[in-house]
């Protein structure tokens, strides 16, 4: 192994870095961490924490150097980031986090970093991704991380919750989280009666900004923190994040299926007979379905393939779809994505932080009733779209909906027909050049068509 | 102070810092300490009180 394929946004902690060998991903513990990372399998906190699921699990490969060590952690269908979670997905992280400190705190480890971007959703489950995060926890000592949760979790969580569930997007503006003051501003002043808020917010952007600048203060320098009360901070961000609250409803899409359905009974039984025996005999690895709503077709999907990832805009269907399947086991990921602009890369070097693109290759795409939202609602030219899906993967099952359809016509009624190309030809003329048609079939008691497509 | 005593508080100071690759922010440790602190005492009284509350209770039955 050359170690020399690094993953472009492993680089911040010198413990140890990720890299990519024949496909494979490995973290190499760098020798300076080698006696906590002892630790930490020595102390039973890896077992503890992989046991319950909270964190990967790893299998070491044998090297005759033991200066370090290489790990293969257990794979993850698809990566996904923090403005991409619901907001019960990042209250779930922030949890685990703090669980996982609380835990390694009793065995004597402490989390060195509380970055959101330590954590990720596998099948639908929130797993804590970094092994190298943990430190020998020395009591009296302040939590470094501490100022990272606030950014990274709380301050999100409390902005989603207090007042506008959209400013989620201000994650993907400060990668390393949002700034204290600007969460402490946006918040209503009915946040000042929060306790926890109060607190881990509100005063603590003011003793930030107090503090800035100072070189050093023998405050700080001589702060000390007992193990109780560590745990009893931590209990209380606990509580703090459990009583943050979102209900989910009165978006765009929210109610869809119900107030804007096009379908009768039989027609949606059709299709979803029609997209359940075609991935019955594609059988594929990892499928994305684009526009998921509140999942239908991803479950009919999950019993065909190994992992789903229901993508949607809509900050509720991603929310509602997130807790009705954390009640089973499926092996569905619901995340928020806005198809017409979608995750860029960002941070260092614009690398950091994987875009939408190259976040891993699908198997197939599920397009249904996607396609008039984003050739009508949003101008997409049919071509476009479908070179789009094409650079995501080789396979693709799309409907067509046409401009008979009702719902295209409640699209086109506020605005001039400018499209049109937008008829069943103009569809099949668009991927001509990149897809072929492997079938076609027409939805029952409907003017919908169902393709599948592979890529030329 | 001996030179084994400088010696263990340097080692203690050096390599338990060795790993905190973050910056912590001054004024986040300072409110961190305090947090602690009122959190820490708050728990202790509540748990008083319901010891308290349990004390009279039982008496009550």
């Amino acid at each position: 192994m050359t170690h020399t394929n690094r993953v472009p946004g492993s680089f911040r902690d010198p413990s140890g870095f990720m890299f990519v060998e024949k496909g494979i991903l490995y973290r190499r513990v760098n020798a300076s961490y080698l006696e906590e990372y002892s630790f930490l399998i020595n102390s039973g906190l890896y077992k503890e924490l992989v046991d319950s699921s909270q964190l990967i699990s790893h299998i070491e490969v044998e090297s005759a150097d033991t200066s370090f060590r290489i790990l293969q952690p257990e794979r993850i269908a698809n990566f996904s980031y923090p403005y991409e979670w619901s907001f019960s997905q990042l209250k779930d992280a922030a949890l685990l986090t703090l669980d996982i400190q609380e835990k390694a705190i009793l065995k004597g480890m402490i989390l060195k970093d509380a970055s959101a971007y330590n954590v990720t959703f596998n099948n639908g489950r929130a797993i804590f991704l970094d092994t190298l995060s943990f430190d020998k926890y020395v009591e009296g000592r302040p939590w470094i991380a501490y100022r990272q949760f606030c950014q990274h979790f709380l301050a999100p969580l409390a902005l989603m919750s207090k007042k506008d569930i959209r400013l989620n997007s201000l994650i993907k503006s400060y990668i390393d989280g949002i700034p204290l003051d600007i969460a402490s501003s946006l918040l209503p002043l009915s946040s000042y009666l929060n306790l926890g808020l109060f607190l881990h917010i509100h005063i603590h952007a003011k003793s930030q900004k107090k503090h800035s600048g100072e070189l050093s203060s023998k405050r700080a320098k001589h702060m000390k923190i007992s193990r109780k009360s560590m745990l009893a901070m931590i209990a209380g961000l606990k509580s703090t994040i459990r009583n943050l609250k979102w209900a989910p409803g009165g978006t765009e899409w929210d109610d869809y299926y119900s107030s804007n359905n096009n379908y009768n009974h039989t027609s949606m039984l059709d299709k979803e007979q029609k997209v359940n025996l075609l991935l019955s005999s594609i059988k594929p690895d990892l499928v994305w379905d684009l526009g998921a709503n509140f999942g239908n077709f991803s479950r009919v999907a999950s019993d065909h393939s190994k992992s789903v990832v229901a993508w949607d805009i809509d900050p509720s269907c991603v929310e509602r779809n997130y807790l009705s399947l954390k009640k089973h086991e499926y092996n569905i990921t619901p995340l928020l994505m806005d198809l017409t602009n979608p995750s860029p890369s960002i941070g260092w070097d614009c690398n950091e932080r994987q875009s939408f693109f190259d976040r891993g290759r699908p198997s197939i795409l599920l397009a249904l009733g996607l396609v008039h939202h984003l050739a009508i609602s949003n101008n997409i030219p049919l071509s476009n779209m479908f070179e789009s899906f094409a650079r995501l993967s080789d396979k693709l099952i799309i409907e067509f909906v046409p401009k008979s359809d009702s719902q295209v016509q409640k699209l086109l009624s506020s605005r001039e027909d400018i499209f049109e190309n937008y008829s069943k030809e103009g569809f099949e003329d668009a991927f001509l050049n990149i897809y072929e048609l492997r079938s076609l079939e027409k939805i029952k008691d409907s003017e919908r068509s169902l393709y599948y497509l592979e890529k030329i | 102070m001996t030179n084994k005593g400088l010696l263990l508080v340097y080692f203690f100071v050096i390599t338990s810092n060795v790993h905190a690759y973050l910056d912590p922010g001054t004024g986040s440790i300072i409110i961190q300490g305090i947090i602690a602190a009122v959190l820490s005492i708050t728990i202790a009284v509540k748990t008083y009180w319901f010891k308290i509350k349990a004390f009279f209770s039982k008496k009550e039955k």
